[in-house]
């Protein structure tokens, strides 16, 4: 496998209403990206962001810890990491007016890969009411 | 005063007739117009400001719509470009086939406004 990786997976809590220290607390994880609707916020870079922010988003991602190409393993890791198969998630989702969603990384340059996701991932997703996004890049 | 055309002239005098009445038509339908339209009074003038424009035509950014470009003009190899990218869109609400343009400066704008700078995204 190359350095640059072809696949990758965050798990991202959207909303405008979406306050990033009630979901860092619920998931016992501290995000990657965490954006407050309207509120000035950290750039990758470390630098402040030059307006507010648009949306409401927390972020944990797979890059850092998955090693593959495909995106089943990234998607796996993140549902074990995150333990979305807890009860009561949707309707807490639903109270807070969030939505969640996977959004994937898909490298292809040579347009042959196809987003590997499984049925029994889209289907939970579907069950929370969440979306799975595929950001490809040829 | 009156006066007589010569013959030659008479086809000319009648399509000159023609035009006449045809743009007295116009007159008349765009005077229509005038009743519907916005008044310009409502209008706020532009302010002139002359050294909004004085610059060289080197000075004028460059800018791109195209990923493949727009990675060349920031300075990034394509997989390093498209991993920024990948953590840019949603960080500023943007989806998987939003069309941006990036400006060289690093300025990257959405249906004509400003969203944020690609640099601040890179680490």
């Amino acid at each position: 496998m190359s350095e640059h990786q072809l696949a990758h997976a965050t798990f991202h809590v959207m909303g405008d209403s979406v306050t990033p220290a009630f979901w860092t607390d619920y998931f016992g994880i501290k995000p990657d990206t965490a954006i407050i609707r309207g509120e000035q916020f950290t750039t990758p870079s470390g630098r402040p962001s030059r307006a507010p922010g648009r949306v409401g988003l927390w972020g944990v991602g797979s890059k850092s810890f998955i090693r593959s190409d495909q995106l089943e393993p990234h998607l796996r890791y993140l549902i074990e990491r995150l333990d979305l198969s807890r009860p009561g998630l949707r309707e807490l989702l639903e109270r807070e007016g969030v939505k969640i969603r996977f959004w994937c990384y898909w490298f292809n340059e040579t347009g042959d890969r196809v987003p590997d996701v499984p049925d029994d991932i889209r289907a939970m997703m579907e069950s929370l009411g969440g979306t799975i996004e595929i950001d490809e890049y040829r | 005063m009156a006066y007589r055309i010569p013959k030659d002239d008479r086809i000319n005098a009648a399509l000159a007739q023609s035009a006449s009445t045809a743009a007295s038509a116009l007159a008349d339908d765009a005077s229509g117009f005038t009743d519907t339209a916005t008044p310009l009074g409502d209008a706020q003038p532009f302010e002139y400001t002359p050294d909004a424009v004085s610059g060289e035509a080197e000075e004028q950014a460059a800018s791109t719509n195209n990923p493949k470009f727009a990675a060349k003009m920031l300075g990034y190899d394509q997989n390093t470009f498209s991993d920024i990218l990948h953590n840019f869109k949603p960080d500023n609400g943007l989806g998987p086939a939003d069309n941006v343009i990036w400006h060289d400066n690093g300025d990257v704008y959405f249906n004509g406004n400003f969203v944020a700078n690609f640099h601040d995204w890179a680490n």
